[in-house]
């Protein structure tokens, strides 16, 4: 846990000076522009830039396979894991790659822990922790130190994605059964009964439901000492290796001065986990749209965030981020043209 | 000062033809989407744009449209510069109209209904398949309006969908819709309104069946946030003509839920 601590005290708040001189920069009409400021602001003081250049996002998608599966949870098999995984890379015909191409994203996609052997799909990042989670309700999902291995993993990415000059990431992730994981994570930081935090995920049937909301509960009973202070060990034994993976990202992000743009319901159980791991992280988070997941406002209040998009989307996959990134770059073109005329 | 009803009942003996969305690729759409590498309905309201612009464009995959912003400005010129940021960013034209105090007064309502026409030909002369429709010092209560909801129905007529942004937009194509009740399938919303606004716009959203999308608490007008709504245009077309089916992709289909059944595996 070194290392992994030795970083969280690397993360500095974001330059509040430069953010101030950036909302200056809008000029007396800048109420007039409502959020786009705060974006432009947020982003610039990030990377210490009061003329920030328009954003260069990397998409950073972690696929992963859990345990809780076989509780019968999700309107898929197991096996769409590795479908999409594949889709993301060879077809690459999935919601991600279309709203990569949206906001000109590059994708990096990575195999956490997919329960299947992955090495013949080109230019997938290969760093199984484990072929899939345990089932977390006759055990921890994983041990300390898978939990800490795939967290570093995704602190790498950020770390050699900056270098490439990327300045934002949009986390996104791929696991069937995920959303049962991040159902009880969020219950467990925000404090929500298991009907409270439990969704439809990929679109389920009531009778799939009321299966997933019991196991929910069983979760939420089996854990219920788990503070909500410690998300490490929330993640560690309710959650997954693609979750832990995007924790990472969002730490190495925010300790290299980038931004990271968090998605729907899975992600924002990521963001809660980096938050208790380091607060000052969320100076380098902006959420994005609001998850038709009936508890992603209650995650998002628990942070602190606001939703600025609503487009009743529930995929996952860093769609709702990829919109956000469009109109922050939207957002940062405007500033820039604002400046020139002043100029 | 310009009497609703009477505007209505003005443009009602017009006499426009809307043409009528194709619902046969209205379906197709559909029916694509649903198969799409995802769970069913997961991009909601993409999904919803895509269908919607296939059956106006008459074309089950609508690809990449040429879009276009008109802003219409009352008293004087404006630079726009946000609204034209964002327009440039998505390769999309700005036209402008510009109608003075002085010219208003000389205006009967039958010049202004001919000036909104001209400009609805000339966006649809440009080539544009979809626009943005921006106001800026425009009176409701004036003719200047008449101008702007005269393009609107104009531009609908010749087969174009139009995004809208703020209240007084919203405004010219309620009225607009008012006498033709087809026209709502055309119009697309972007922003959310300001909190001062908030409730109103919630009445006019509810009389078009529509909802906004951005809530970035822009209050400027002039286009700006009809502007970013063509950036969703965009990114609904991504999803349309990017994505695979599962068939196309090899990825196994639902097997529970509505997906299961919808989702054929082509």
């Amino acid at each position: 846990m070194q290392a992994l601590n030795r970083l969280c005290q690397q993360i500095k708040p974001r330059d509040h000076k430069i953010e101030e001189e950036i909302k200056t920069a809008w000029g007396a009409e800048k109420t007039s522009y409502g959020k786009l400021v705060d974006m432009v602001a947020q982003y610039g003081s990030c990377l210490g830039a009061v003329n920030p250049p328009v954003p260069k996002p990397c998409m950073v998608i972690a696929s992963a396979d859990h345990g809780i599966v076989k509780m019968g949870v999700s309107a898929y098999p197991q096996s769409t894991t590795i479908g999409m995984t594949t889709n993301y890379l060879i077809p690459k015909g999935a919601g991600a790659n279309a709203l990569a191409n949206y906001c000109g994203a590059s994708m990096v996609v990575v195999d956490m822990g997919i329960n299947a052997d992955m090495s013949q799909v080109p230019g997938l990042r290969h760093c199984k922790i484990r072929k899939g989670t345990r089932n977390f309700l006759r055990e921890p999902a994983m041990t300390e130190e898978e939990a800490e291995k795939a967290i570093m993993v995704g602190v790498t990415i950020a770390q050699e994605e900056v270098k490439k000059g990327h300045t934002v990431f949009l986390v996104g992730e791929m696991g069937i059964a995920n959303t049962t994981a991040a159902a009880v994570m969020t219950a467990l930081f925000s404090g929500l009964s298991a009907k409270e935090a439990t969704g439809r995920g990929s679109n389920i049937s009531d009778e799939r439901l009321k299966v997933k909301t019991q196991v929910v509960a069983q979760a939420l009973e089996k854990y219920k000492d788990i503070g909500s202070e410690d998300g490490f060990h929330i993640l560690q034994c309710v959650g997954g290796y693609e979750f832990a993976c995007l924790v990472g990202v969002i730490l190495g992000a925010a300790a290299q001065g980038a931004m990271t743009i968090i998605d729907g319901f899975n992600t924002t159980a990521c963001a809660l986990v980096a938050h208790t791991m380091a607060p000052a992280c969320m100076d380098y988070v902006m959420a994005s749209h609001l998850s038709a997941e009936k508890a992603h406002i209650d995650a998002l209040k628990t942070l602190g965030l606001t939703a600025y998009v609503d487009l009743k989307l529930c995929l996952g996959e860093a769609s709702g981020g990829a919109i956000q990134a469009g109109m922050l770059e939207m957002a940062v073109r405007i500033y820039q043209a604002l400046q020139k005329k002043e100029g | 000062m310009i009497n609703q009803e009477k505007l209505v009942t003005y443009l009602q003996a017009k006499q426009i033809q809307i043409p009528k969305p194709s619902k046969k690729a209205e379906r197709a759409c559909r029916e694509r989407v649903d198969n799409l590498t995802k769970p069913i309905y997961s991009l909601a309201q993409l999904e919803v744009i895509a269908v919607r612009l296939a059956g106006l464009l008459h074309t089950p995959k609508p690809n990449h449209l040429s879009m276009g912003g008109v802003l219409f400005m009352g008293e004087k010129e404006v630079p726009a510069l946000a609204t034209k940021a964002v327009l440039q960013a998505l390769q999309a034209t700005y036209q402008t109209c510009l109608i003075t105090k002085e010219q208003e007064e000389e205006l009967s309502w039958e010049d202004a209904y001919e000036l909104g026409k001209a400009e609805a030909i000339k966006a649809k002369k440009a080539g544009l398949q979809i626009v943005a429709l921006g106001a800026n010092r425009i009176d409701r209560e004036s003719k200047a309006f008449i101008v702007m909801t005269a393009f609107v129905l104009e531009l609908v007529a010749l087969g174009l969908p139009v995004v809208f942004d703020t209240l007084l937009t919203g405004q010219a194509v309620e009225i607009a819709t008012r006498a033709y009740p087809d026209l709502k399938a055309y119009a697309f919303a972007s922003i959310g309104e300001t909190a001062k606004q908030k409730k109103a716009q919630a009445e006019q959203m509810k009389t078009l069946g529509l909802m906004p999308y951005l809530f970035y608490d822009i209050d400027r007008g002039q286009g700006l946030g009809a502007a970013l709504g063509l950036s969703l245009i965009d990114a609904s077309l991504h999803m349309l003509n990017d994505m695979k089916t599962f068939g196309e992709a090899s990825v196994t289909v639902a097997e529970d839920g509505p997906g299961n059944g919808r989702q054929d595996g082509r």
